[in-house]
Formats: C-alpha cells, sequence, structure tokens
C-alpha cells in the first residue's frame, strides 16, 4: 500500500519524505494502560503494511519502552525507507520500581526516572541511549521535548529552560546536523508560543506541536503558522484528536485535551459531526485531514494502543473529503476562515 | 476429568492474633479451623484438592498457611499476602514466589475504607511485580469497586485476576437497581478483561438463601463469564455463617445441573486448575 506523502528540504540537504499519517508511539509506551508486547507489535506491523513510513518516539514514552518497542520492527527494514524522530531534553536513570516516575501514567513499564537535561552534553547523551533503545545508526530528526509552559510550570523555569537549551543543546543539535548524523532538529511541545520564540531565535527545521492545530483549535495561524511557511519550516501535527474527542465523537466520557470534555466542548463537536454526517465523512476523516491542508504541515501523527484505532487512521487518510465540508464549516463559524 | 477442585477456603487459629476483622464474638467464625475441620466435607463430596486463601493481612500469616500447605497434599496451593504500600514487600514476594505452592497475591480491598486505594500511584509497584513473577491477583471487593476494578484491569491485561466471591452482590437486598449496578459492571468487567470470577460467597450474601434469590446472580455470571471462566469455591469456614460446607455445594451443583457435563467439569475444577495452574 502506498500512503500520500509530502517531501520536505529546507536546507537542500536532501530533506525528509514523510508520509502524512505517521505513528506517535506514546500511546505504545503504555500511556495510562499496559498493553502486551504481541498486542503493541500487532498495532507496528499493520502501521507498516498499510504504508506509515514516519515514526515518531521518545524517550519519555513508557520511560524507554516506546523506544525499545519500535526497535524489532525496525530491524531489518532499509534505514531509507522510513523516517525516524525522538527527542532530547531529558535523561531516564535507573530507580527502583516503587520511586520511579510516572507511576499513574505509564503501566508496567521501566523503573526509571526523568530527569530534564537541555545542555549540550544531556542531548549527546540522550542521543546515544536512544539509538541504542531503537537499535538504529541514526535518527533522521530530533525534537527538543515538553520545552512548554505546562511542563515547566511557570514562564520563569521555562524562561530558563529555553536559555539552557540555546546556551547547550542548541549547539549540540547543529553540531549533530552539520556532521549528518541527522537531517533536522527542532522542538515537540504543546504549545505553540515557545515554537515561536525558537523559531524567531535559531535556525530550527521542524516543529511537532501537539493538538494546537485540530478542528477545534486554530490559533497557531495568528503568527505561528505564517511564520513557518514563511521560513520554510516544517511542522509535525501530533494529537490531531484532541485526546479523542475528535475521533470518538461528544460521547459520553470523550477526552479533551487529556481531561474528560467539557459541555461546550461537546456541543461543538456534536456540531462538526453533523456537518460530517451530511458530507457523508467520518468525524475523524476529517479531523486527520484538517491539519494537513497546511502548506507547513508534512504529516499527522495520531496514536493508539489498538488494530480499531490504527485501522479507522488508515481510513481517515484515503477518505474522499469534498471542498463543500470545509466551506460549510466556515459559514458554520465552526472554522477559522484563514484556515487552509 | 479434571480433579474436583475448591477454589476458596480458609484455615484460621485466632490465638494466632492478626485475624483484625474477625468478629471475636461470633462463635462461628472465632475458633480453630484446621485441615482436620475440613477433611469429612472433601471427603464427603469427593473434593480432591483446594486453593488456600489468606485472611489476615500480615507477612507471618502466609508463611503460616505455606506451612500448613506443605504438611496437607489437600492444598494445591496458597493465595497470600503482602503490603502493597510497603515496597520493601517486594522481595517478600519475590522470596514467596518460589516456594511451590505460592499462587499470588490477595490485598484485602474491602477492608480499606478508601475506594480509590488500588489505583494509589505509590502501589503500582506492586502490580508490575505480580505481571513480572506471573503470580495471581485475588479481586476482593464489593460492587462499590466495580469501577475501580475495571479501571485496574485495564491498565494490567497481563495479570491474572480472578474475582473473589462475585465481587458480593447485595443479595439479601436485592432490588432491581442494586442488580443492574452490580451485572453492568460485572459484564464490564467480563467483556473488557481477561478475569476469572470465583462462584463462591453467594450464601452469605443472601438472607436466608435460597437457590431462587441466587439463581439470577448465577444465570448472570454463567452468561458473561461462561464456565471457563468460573470457579466453584467454598468459602468455608465462611459460609459457615450461612450454609455447611455440604449445604452449599449441594446448591451450587443445583444451580449448575442445567449445563453441560463438561461445563460443570469446569466450574468444579478445570477452571482453577487452568487458572492457578495447579
Amino acid at each position: 500500500m502506498t500512503l500520500q506523502t509530502n517531501h520536505w528540504d529546507r536546507l537542500g540537504n536532501g530533506g525528509l519524505t514523510f508520509t502524512e499519517l505517521g505513528l506517535g508511539m506514546a500511546p505504545l509506551g503504555n500511556l495510562y494502560r499496559a498493553i502486551s508486547d504481541e498486542d503493541a507489535q500487532a498495532v507496528l506491523t499493520r502501521a507498516w503494511d498499510a504504508g506509515v513510513r514516519y515514526f515518531d518516539t521518545a524517550p519519555l514514552y513508557g520511560l524507554g519502552l516506546s523506544e525499545t518497542r519500535l526497535n524489532p520492527l525496525l530491524r531489518g527494514k532499509d534505514r531509507d525507507s522510513y523516517v525516524l524522530s525522538t527527542k532530547v531534553g531529558r535523561l531516564l536513570k535507573a530507580s527502583t520500581p516503587d520511586k520511579r516516575d510516572g507511576l499513574d501514567k505509564w503501566f508496567d513499564v521501566p523503573a526509571r526516572k526523568e530527569v530534564y537535561d537541555y545542555t549540550y552534553d544531556g542531548v549527546m547523551r540522550s542521543v546515544e541511549f536512544s539509538l541504542e533503545r531503537l537499535g538504529v545508526d541514526r535518527i533522521d530528526i530530533l525534537f527538543a521535548h515538553d520545552i512548554d509552559l505546562a511542563n515547566h510550570g511557570t514562564q520563569e523555569a521555562l524562561d530558563a529552560k529555553l536559555a539552557e537549551l540555546m546556551d547547550g543543546g542548541y549547539g549540540a543539535l547543529v553540531s549533530l546536523r552539520d556532521q549528518g548524523v541527522i537531517k533536522a532538529f527542532g522542538a515537540g511541545v504543546n504549545e505553540w508560543q515557545p515554537c515561536q520564540w525558537m523559531a524567531e531565535r535559531g535556525d530550527f527545521d521542524m516543529f511537532l506541536l501537539a493538538g494546537r492545530y485540530t478542528l477545534l483549535e486554530q490559533e497557531a495561524l495568528e503568527s505561528f503558522l505564517p511564520l513557518c511557511e514563511a521560513q520554510g519550516t516544517g511542522v509535525v501535527i501530533g494529537g490531531p484528536y484532541n485526546s479523542g474527542i475528535l475521533a470518538t465523537g461528544p460521547k459520553q466520557g470523550a477526552h479533551y485535551n487529556y481531561e474528560p470534555a467539557p459541555q461546550d466542548v461537546l456541543a461543538r463537536v456534536g456540531e462538526i459531526e453533523k456537518i460530517c454526517t451530511r458530507h457523508g465523512i467520518r468525524l475523524v476523516d476529517a479531523a486527520f485531514q484538517f491539519p494537513l491542508r497546511h502548506p507547513a504541515v508534512v504529516s499527522v501523527v495520531p496514536g493508539g494502543q489498538g488494530l480499531a484505532e490504527m485501522n479507522s487512521n488508515i481510513e481517515a487518510e484515503s477518505a474522499d473529503i469534498p471542498e463543500a465540508l470545509w466551506s460549510d464549516l466556515k459559514s458554520a463559524g465552526l472554522m477559522r476562515e484563514d484556515a487552509a | 476429568m479434571s480433579p474436583k477442585i475448591d477454589s476458596h477456603q480458609h484455615f484460621w487459629n485466632p490465638a494466632r492474633g492478626d485475624y483484625n476483622w474477625m468478629p471475636m464474638d461470633n462463635a462461628t467464625l472465632a475458633r480453630a479451623y484446621g485441615p482436620a475441620d475440613l477433611e469429612p466435607h472433601l471427603v464427603e463430596n469427593r473434593i480432591e484438592q483446594t486453593v488456600l486463601v489468606q485472611a489476615a493481612a500480615t507477612l507471618e500469616e502466609t508463611e503460616y498457611l505455606l506451612g500448613i500447605a506443605d504438611a496437607s497434599p489437600r492444598v494445591a496451593g496458597v493465595v497470600g499476602w503482602i503490603d502493597f504500600e510497603d515496597y520493601s514487600h517486594a522481595r517478600h514476594l519475590r522470596r514467596l514466589a518460589k516456594h511451590p505452592k505460592f499462587l499470588g497475591v490477595r490485598p484485602m480491598i474491602q477492608d480499606i475504607p478508601d475506594n480509590d486505594w488500588m489505583l494509589r500511584a505509590d502501589i503500582a509497584w506492586a502490580y508490575e511485580l505480580i505481571v513480572e513473577c506471573d503470580l495471581t491477583f485475588d479481586a476482593l471487593g464489593f460492587p462499590r469497586h466495580l469501577d475501580n476494578f475495571l479501571k485496574l484491569l485495564i491498565r494490567y491485561p497481563d495479570m491474572r485476576v480472578v474475582i473473589d466471591h462475585c465481587m458480593k452482590p447485595q443479595i439479601r437486598i436485592h432490588s432491581s437497581d442494586n442488580f443492574a449496578q452490580w451485572a453492568c459492571g460485572m459484564t464490564r468487567l467480563a467483556e473488557d478483561t481477561s478475569a476469572f470470577c470465583k462462584f463462591s460467597g453467594l450464601v452469605t450474601e443472601a438472607n436466608g438463601w435460597s437457590l431462587a434469590a441466587m439463581r439470577p446472580y448465577t444465570e448472570h455470571l454463567l452468561q458473561i463469564f461462561g464456565p471457563e471462566r468460573i470457579m466453584w469455591g467454598s468459602d468455608w469456614p465462611v459460609c459457615r455463617l450461612k450454609a455447611s460446607y455440604t449445604a452449599w455445594f449441594e446448591a451450587a451443583r443445583k444451580l449448575t445441573e442445567h449445563l453441560p457435563t463438561v461445563s460443570q467439569e469446569s466450574i468444579f475444577g478445570g477452571t482453577a486448575q487452568a487458572f492457578y495452574r495447579l
């Protein structure tokens, strides 16, 4: 099978070819529930067989488990046939099982602690560990992970981390790119504001923005996405369903940005779904394809723990969506006028 | 044909002093029960093996039960206890796991006031260790714990779990609401997890128990779990509060007599043998 692709080459170094459907590997790191290695491999195999050739993981996901699970899939595959991104900015340290981090987030995972480290050495060491867990000899893209307000608490703390990155890790990333060890680097965060800050100050190639350019949230159009478009910066969209609600619809128990969805969001999603139904497509089809309409977006990376979710994403990628859907959403006031 | 197995019985000696739940003024419960007390009932009902389950929240009691099991060929295995709130017990679980008759653990969740205790982050290590050591987990609670057990079991799909006493449905205050809440929660556990269920404890939860009162509960369990995931247990000597060992055994027989022989063999032996790997 072949999926739609986008070729991205900002630097003239050959660039990277992304499948529009990528795979976000947080759920396969046993996020919120454990899944067996067999079930995880089944999802990965299904993705590969369907033509998915872009995989995004991180040391944090399952405290190493996500990268470890990607290892058997990638073993024996032609290294030039897929694009691989992981993150830097956290080192994992051994721990006893009762003191490990993420006890209420990652289940049945290695006993490790996460330590923020955006310094030069921290980045270099993180890459070494990732290469080891992934079992590959190179990584295409490194994203500075979670360098945002949600993770660092206050603007002062975030500013300190941004300074740590620009004074330290940034140099490591530039050096790795200069040597051809990686093709590109950027940041992977849940907020567009720090991305814009970085894009204005450094030579960043790409950003992985989670949850902030979706059918429900388009504030990134104000300034960040136009800046990316102007600079040739690539954007990968994570969390295209805002934690599930844009995949499940406004059902009881639907999640929005990691929490149970509030009433007004349920109502808004209900309105969007009605228009999708009128055009004979599923809500998830529109939610998946929406970000890809923006010229800066190279790939969308939903995640999932089961084959049903994987199959639904594959179906969404090839769904035939009439242009009228987008204009109807706009005239109903459910989508920004300046959205592509 | 698999041997007939009682998947849930206790031995205790109140003089050991760690049965905090035991009402000392209850003459039926507050006395010593050992293998010699159970033996005639096993002979009478042709039951060959039993699973001995903890009744005190101490490591010492688990050691005591393993001692009895060592000396009792009838006891096929022991479900013990470790302190989930004390990580130093991880090494005890690893040590206990090496005993040939140690099967798994049962925290006494029904006695813990906080319904959300089982989901606490600081005890997650225990579930992970149970999975790692390939041990079993006996889920002991009430219908008010159903939602949390579902959440817990979904988090750990590789944990081998059996629900004790059908999650103690409130047969004695039967109402359509109570039944529906229990039935709905049990259905989700049966459908969304791989948990097994012990067909035990129903006489204790019924008032002046009758086959008619227990039948709808039994039928629901059979329908959602199927005989391959249901194992009969006496819950002796607790069952003596309401029924003799033989009376409950015969009631359980009658409640399942309409099933094919092979299904009855599962419920009265095969399922326990497969689940606990006896």
